[in-house]
């Protein structure tokens, strides 16, 4: 057997099927240039086996995005420029129309329901980014700093990210019910105040920001959990040199920990933001399925989910003009806010 | 002894001096600093107890309440129970076949998050390990999935799964779920990216196919992550409420029938005000969650922690 090199050898043997063919051909064979040839041949056997196993590999990921993800938000986008027709029972191509009465009516606030559907969406990204995120700062911040107990809190902290969000909700919900909230009653024993907390009415300038509250409540043990994780990956010395200096604690966190953690802060604003094309839960939840009275706590993606539940083919074609005018709008505003925030994080490696 | 010595001597000692002074200088501003980094912690450690107390009060609320009959509950909601009704968790199991709940979830939570973590493994590797054309392609399709807004799909979606004949099956639900993208892509692949090629190289060498490297060699070394990933795809999936509802609706699981239970509580019948056993279905459906939480609590978190989007 007369192999040149120890790569070929390695090339040939990758297979044993392979490398038995080998054995026979150099065997047989004798001439360099057969030997060549024979081992082309077999390395592009290697190269179309591997080229097999990856596309084994991806098929079924790629068939999946392109039914569930891509053929499903074209056809959404399609929706809007059809209408449904009972009479033939199917879809027909309808023009502008529906996306234009749908601008007015949501964008434009011709419907005052969808109008404040659209702004509750909107603002749902207020408790994200002024509240959880300055909170999950400090916090991760001091276990960072190794506040007593630590591990303890991060487990307790964690714990609303595990449980579901309807048992979740119902724990919130009452809290603050008519007859046994324990916050409630506590209220209106200390401080005699007869508040409708979470009840959805017009006059209740309490729903919103309790359903905030909730918001932030249930959500910041995972984002502490995930700022944790980046401030464990700032160097040990510069935490070190920083302590020489006899820098203060929230000097600290303002020009050396938050700048360095600047990567996950701005993902983090990124995923809040684009926390607004998924808010429904938590409202629908705490308050009630339709929205309230005069849509006081509806949003666009509750919207999207009621009228698709009901399983009627021209609210399902609704219900599609809202969601995607509503994602063609502010989706583009996650770019942005992404580009910006490339743009001035500090692009640090260690 | 002459003039040089003592002057070399004096600026020796005053240099050891001047050195003791700044160490102490020093010593005592990391003190200093230390005692006020006490301070600050020790009323961020109040602060979070409150928080904590937050979270675990309503919990431990309920638990309680569980306990008690009807008529104690809606008397006073606040002291301890004064006989334990562990009736009520048997009554509430049986009223509202909890069992076939429990298996709904149990199905549900141990196939899709199975399915979706080998798509995800089997894409994440080919795209970490394996130079091909449109590599990039699907690396561009996991990162941009999780930043397009997808508000208005649900309806198209809905449909689709009518036409195919998935919708409110099993099978529907785990090919729904099944999808190799988003952020276990990134997880995986970083993971997949680190592993050495070492033993892969010596196996292929032996004459292990590439499925076998994969299988036996490549995904052991990537275990604990993704066992992780699983955990908390199993936990995600039991707690689901949203698409459980709308694709899988007459196979209730329990974060779907806890709702129905909740609804129960205030229309009229049977079961109207009965919050104590509405309490015992929660701790029901929230002991698997938790149990499974205290054991794998440190894989999940360092999973968060290390796996967080580095961007």
């Amino acid at each position: 057997m007369r192999l040149s090199s120890a790569a070929e050898i390695g090339e040939i043997m990758t297979d044993n099927v392979e490398a038995k063919e080998a054995q026979s051909a150099s065997d047989i064979l004798l001439t360099d240039e057969e030997r060549i040839r024979v081992s082309k041949k077999l390395k592009s056997r290697k190269k179309r086996n591997e080229y097999l196993f990856v596309v084994s590999l991806v098929a079924w990921p790629i068939i999946h995005f392109l039914v569930f993800w891509l053929y499903v938000n074209i056809e959404s986008f399609m929706l809007i420029f059809q209408t449904y027709n009972p009479i033939r029972g199917e879809y027909v191509w309808s023009g502008v129309d529906d996306l234009v009465r749908t601008f007015q009516e949501m964008v434009l606030g011709d419907n005052p329901i969808m109008n404040r559907a659209m702004w509750n969406s909107v603002l749902s990204i207020i408790p994200g980014l002024f509240i959880i995120l300055p909170l999950a700062f400090i916090t991760a911040y001091s276990f960072y700093k190794h506040v007593p107990g630590e591990r303890i809190f991060r487990v307790l902290f964690y714990l609303p990210s595990m449980i579901s969000i309807v048992v979740l909700t119902m724990c919130y919900k009452y809290l603050f019910d008519p007859s046994f909230g324990t916050i409630r009653v506590l209220f209106e024993k200390l401080f005699g105040v007869e508040w409708q907390w979470l009840t959805p009415s017009t006059d209740n300038p309490l729903v919103w920001p309790l359903i905030y509250l909730y918001c932030v409540w249930s959500g910041l043990g995972s984002n502490v959990i995930l700022m944790s994780g980046a401030m464990q990956r700032i160097p040990k010395e510069i935490s070190e040199s920083a302590k020489l200096e006899g820098i203060g604690f929230w000097r600290e966190a303002w020009s050396i920990t938050l700048p360095l953690t600047m990567t996950t802060v701005s993902n983090f604003i990124v995923l809040a933001v684009m926390g607004m094309f998924g808010f429904l839960m938590q409202p629908m939840l705490l308050t009630n399925e339709g929205g309230g009275p005069e849509g006081m706590t509806l949003t666009v993606a509750m919207y999207v989910y009621v009228r698709t539940n009901m399983g009627i083919e021209s609210y399902a074609k609704s219900a599609a003009t809202v969601g995607i005018l509503f994602s063609v709008l502010f989706g583009p505003v996650v770019f942005i806010v992404k580009i910006l925030l490339d743009k001035f994080t500090p692009k640090i490696e260690f | 002894m002459n003039f040089k010595d003592v002057y070399s001597n004096a600026k020796v000692s005053f240099l050891r001096w001047r050195a003791n002074r700044r160490e102490e200088k020093k010593s005592e501003v990391k003190e200093k600093w230390e005692r006020g980094h006490r301070a600050v912690l020790v009323v961020l450690c109040v602060l979070f107890a409150l928080y904590a107390l937050t979270i675990i009060y309503p919990l431990g609320w309920m638990l309680v309440n569980s306990l008690k009959t009807k008529q104690e509950f809606l008397n006073n909601p606040w002291p301890m129970p004064q006989q334990l009704m562990f009736s009520n968790y048997v009554e509430v199991f049986q009223m509202f076949d909890l069992a076939s709940m429990l298996f709904n979830s149990l199905s549900l939570s141990l196939t899709v998050p199975t399915a979706s973590l080998f798509a995800t493994a089997c894409v994440s590797y080919a795209v970490a390990k394996y130079k091909f054309p449109g590599k990039r392609v699907l690396y561009f399709i996991a990162i941009s999935i999780m930043f397009i807004p997808t508000t208005g799909s649900l309806p198209v979606m809905f449909r689709l799964m009518h036409d195919l004949h998935l919708y409110d099956t099993l099978i529907g639900m785990i090919l729904k779920g099944a999808t190799g993208f988003g952020m276990n892509f990134l997880i995986l692949y970083g993971i997949f990216s680190g592993v050495s090629d070492t033993y892969a190289e010596a196996a292929k060498i032996d004459g292990a196919s590439n499925w076998r490297v994969f299988l036996q060699i490549m995904m052991p070394q990537a275990r604990s992550t993704m066992f992780a990933v699983w955990i908390l795809g199993f936990i995600g999936n039991w707690n689901d409420y949203a698409s459980a509802y709308m694709f899988y609706p007459s196979h209730e699981t329990l974060a779907v029938g806890l709702k129905r239970v909740s609804d129960n509580i205030t229309t009229a019948g049977d079961f109207t005000l009965d919050y104590p056993k509405l309490f015992a279905a929660v701790i029901i459906t929230i002991t698997p969650v938790i149990i499974i939480f205290a054991a794998c609590q440190k894989q999940i978190i360092r999973l968060n922690m290390g796996g967080g989007i580095k961007g």
